[in-house]
């Protein structure tokens, strides 16, 4: 049973086809990665998921069958699927453990709060910086602020948008390890990136997005070594 | 012998009548010629005028036997109960008796054959006063005390301060003795005796007030200010000083009064920063949630008046509190709920529906329950003040508004920054889209910020009620001013709106005496415009993004 079933998913902006007839099912336990060049519908098809796009077509589902495709967003954020943005979206003049305090939902249970924003801050290794307002954090920091605001709420399908755009090697490297750090059995996390070594070193399986649909589905070195996917990255 | 005692009379009669001129204290110590006392009240107007006089300067240093003895007399004088039979005096019970006692030896005769004397009107005053000065000597209760002081106060000039000392330092009302202690300055300040004139100068310059000013410049009519040099500088130089402890004390007056103000402005303001904030609503009934608050005070107070014991009635204003607050945040969740709710996005729109909400708030209430001002009973812990520093008195109603607000502020930031609600409005303020995204039914939270930002307005209600007059169209007054508040504050920060609040508060009543108050407000808006020039982001802006 899969943890996220998108299925026949289209999404139209006027006349252009963002997403075009679109499946994709993520297994629990599983890190997906979704890449693509740019206008191949990554950031749409998270949109879609999270709520933000309506889709003309198709079904968003969860493992307990429950259907997204039209909840709202504090809907599908309560039924646990947490997406980080592309650019780090915290709230500047809010504190780091008032973020991630937000970030644990408004469903979080009074007596876990406390525990699973000390988690958050272990994982995260902002533990130093409870206390300072985000808007001062440097962007690595903002990234997996934003990463510990996502895991705050425990949730079973984790959207990340780019967690590694414009980070310094260091910051990459743990970035990676802190994904490594939230693979868990009944945890589903898809991954939009555009970093090859990155996804190389977090991804079980990459889906490559072309043009809103699929061109390719299996594991990185399958797709280092697919000739469409070639054409598609390098150009003729 | 009986020539003996008249002429010792004539004698004292002298010194008293030198006395007038002179020093009182040349009587001291001399023991009451009663005898003399009554030959002269049953003199010539003349005579019965230096022995009043006298007897009113005496009465600071006789026996107070003398002194009551010469107050029965002079009572009896003025009530036309006292008949001149030869040389004596006889006191009758009531006016037109048979028989009345020796003024002297207490021997009761017939008044046949006798005359009462007739006062004229200098006599007739003088009199009144040494009665009243041997009243307040004397007298055997507080009240017949203060009468006798009240006669004095009426012709202060013509008693001697050392009577009043004398009364002031035997007087054991607490009351009464500051009084009494005032008027003997005062008194002094008309002395005869030019260093005791300067002492009371002084005196009265080290408790400087208006009063105390008007007093002293009263005193550059007198004569001896173009002659005495020495009297014209003292008198210049605590003029000056009163004159600077009252413009010091007016000042601290006017900072006081604006700090009640800005209390209010703050409450009122606060609500409304945090709506707009979190909404983008622009709400003109703000000022008609003020209303509400100060009209559901009205309404408990009518309650206690009904229902509860009369002791209880003083605790009306803190019962009605959270009544207030409640009745406030209740129209305003059902303002949300029915209307503004369908308007977000739309400013315009929104702007325009709060208007009419205000309009039909306002004449609800007119016609519900009038247009007159209403009218409270003042508990006494929002009654009187103390008197600080010259005309400065810290009244106990602005200083009520004051803590009111320095609780509501510190009840609004333990709520914003504390509690999860608050947390709730701070993310939803910064960045709407992501907090929904985040899970939070931002539609709730808009409701219980609306509901909590119109109750802040109803505690500004409360508040204003012991100091502000009460009717439906009192929000208007209140609402230009805290949107004024908002803008220069920035929105959606609660130490702007109180910076603010203190900055608009503090200009209006400063240039409020100086220019009135349209140009006040002409003048502060000017400013503001001003400074939204340079900083259109207001004083303290958060950083978000829409």
């Amino acid at each position: 049973m899969s943890a996220l079933v998108i299925d026949g998913l289209t999404v139209v902006f006027g006349a252009f086809r963002a997403l075009d007839g679109l499946s994709l099912a993520v297994d629990p336990g599983e890190v997906r990665a979704v890449i693509g060049p740019n206008g191949a519908g990554k950031t749409t098809l998270l949109d879609a998921i999270t709520g933000i796009t309506r889709p003309r077509s198709g079904r968003i589902r969860l493992d307990d069958g429950r259907d997204l495709t039209r909840a709202s967003e504090a809907e599908i954020a309560r039924a646990g699927v947490r997406r980080k943005f592309q650019k780090p979206s915290v709230f500047p003049a809010l504190t780091v453990r008032e973020n991630l305090a937000l970030g644990c939902g408004p469903d979080c249970p009074a007596r876990e709060r406390p525990a699973r924003l000390a988690r958050a801050l272990a994982e995260t290794g902002l533990e130093a910086r409870a206390a300072v307002p985000a808007g001062a954090l440097a962007h690595g920091e903002k990234q997996w602020l934003e990463i510990g605001m996502v895991l705050a709420s425990e949730p079973r399908v984790l959207l990340l948008d780019e967690p590694v755009a414009g980070l310094s090697d260091d910051e990459t490297a743990r970035t990676a390890d802190l994904i490594g750090a939230l693979r868990r059995p009944d945890r589903a996390i898809l991954v939009i990136e555009h970093d090859m070594a990155f996804v190389e070193a977090v991804a079980d399986r990459v889906t490559v997005l072309h043009e809103g649909r699929t061109l390719f589905e299996g594991a990185m070195a399958g797709a280092r070594a697919d000739a469409r996917v070639i054409e598609v990255f390098l150009g003729r | 012998m009986a020539e003996g005692p008249g002429r010792f009379g004539l004698v004292a009669l002298l010194l008293w009548a030198a006395s007038l001129v002179a020093s009182p204290a040349l009587a001291a110590g001399a023991p009451l010629d009663r005898g003399a006392f009554t030959t002269a009240l049953c003199g010539d107007g003349a005579v019965q005028g230096t022995a009043v006089e006298g007897i009113l300067h005496a009465s600071a240093e006789a026996e107070s036997g003398d002194v009551a003895w010469a107050g029965t007399v002079l009572r009896a004088l003025l009530e036309r109960r006292l008949t001149c039979l030869g040389g004596s005096a006889l006191l009758l019970d009531r006016a037109g008796a048979a028989d009345g006692r020796d003024a002297a030896t207490g021997a009761v005769r017939p008044v046949a054959g006798g005359r009462a004397p007739v006062l004229g009107l200098r006599q007739r005053a003088l009199a009144e006063t040494a009665s009243g000065a041997a009243s307040l000597l004397t007298g055997s209760g507080v009240a017949a005390r203060r009468a006798g002081l009240a006669t004095l106060e009426r012709r202060i000039t013509s008693v001697p301060e050392a009577l009043l000392l004398r009364a002031a330092s035997a007087e054991t009302d607490p009351g009464l003795k500051v009084s009494l202690a005032a008027l003997a300055q005062s008194a002094a300040l008309s002395s005869a005796d030019p260093a005791r004139r300067l002492g009371a100068i002084r005196a009265v310059s080290e408790s400087p007030s208006g009063a105390a000013f008007s007093r002293l410049s009263a005193l550059k009519a007198d004569p001896a200010y173009g002659s005495d040099p020495a009297f014209r500088g003292t008198l210049d130089a605590a003029l000056a000083r009163v004159a600077r402890a009252v413009s010091i004390g007016d000042g601290l007056a006017v900072l006081y009064n604006g700090l009640s103000f800005a209390s209010i402005l703050f409450m009122a303001a606060a609500g409304l920063a945090i709506i707009f904030g979190l909404m983008g609503v622009i709400n003109l009934a703000q000022g008609e949630f003020i209303m509400i608050g100060a009209y559901a005070t009205y309404g408990v107070q009518e309650a206690f008046r009904r229902l509860a014991p009369p002791a209880w009635l003083d605790a009306y204003l803190l019962a009605a509190i959270p009544v207030a607050f409640l009745a406030a945040a209740g129209v305003g969740i059902a303002i949300e709920a029915l209307i503004l709710r369908h308007l977000y996005r739309r400013p315009l729109m929104s702007l325009l529906a709060t208007w009419a909400v205000s309009l039909l708030l306002i004449n609800g209430v007119r016609v519900a329950v009038g247009s007159q001002n209403l009218q409270f009973a003042m508990p006494p812990y929002v009654s009187g003040g103390v008197p600080l520093y010259a005309d400065f008195v810290v009244t106990w109603n602005r200083l009520f508004a004051i803590a009111f607000a320095a609780v509501t502020l510190v009840l609004t930031l333990v709520i914003l920054k504390r509690t999860p609600l608050g947390l709730d409005i701070r993310a939803v303020t910064q960045n709407r889209d992501m907090a929904a995204c985040l899970g939070i039914r931002t539609r709730r939270v808009d409701r219980l910020a609306f509901g909590f930002g119109s109750g802040l307005a109803g505690l500004a209600g409360v508040a204003l009620c012991p100091i502000y007059s009460v009717n439906p169209g009192m929000g208007a007054t209140f609402i230009v001013d805290s949107f004024m508040v908002v803008v220069l504050g920035g929105v959606g920060t609660v130490v702007g709106t109180l910076v603010a609040a203190l900055g608009i508060g503090g200009a209006n009543v400063l240039i409020e005496p100086l220019y009135g108050a349209v140009a006040a407000k002409v003048i502060v808006l000017a400013g503001i415009i001003l400074f939204l020039q340079r900083r259109p982001e207001g004083l303290f802006a958060v950083r978000r993004r829409r």
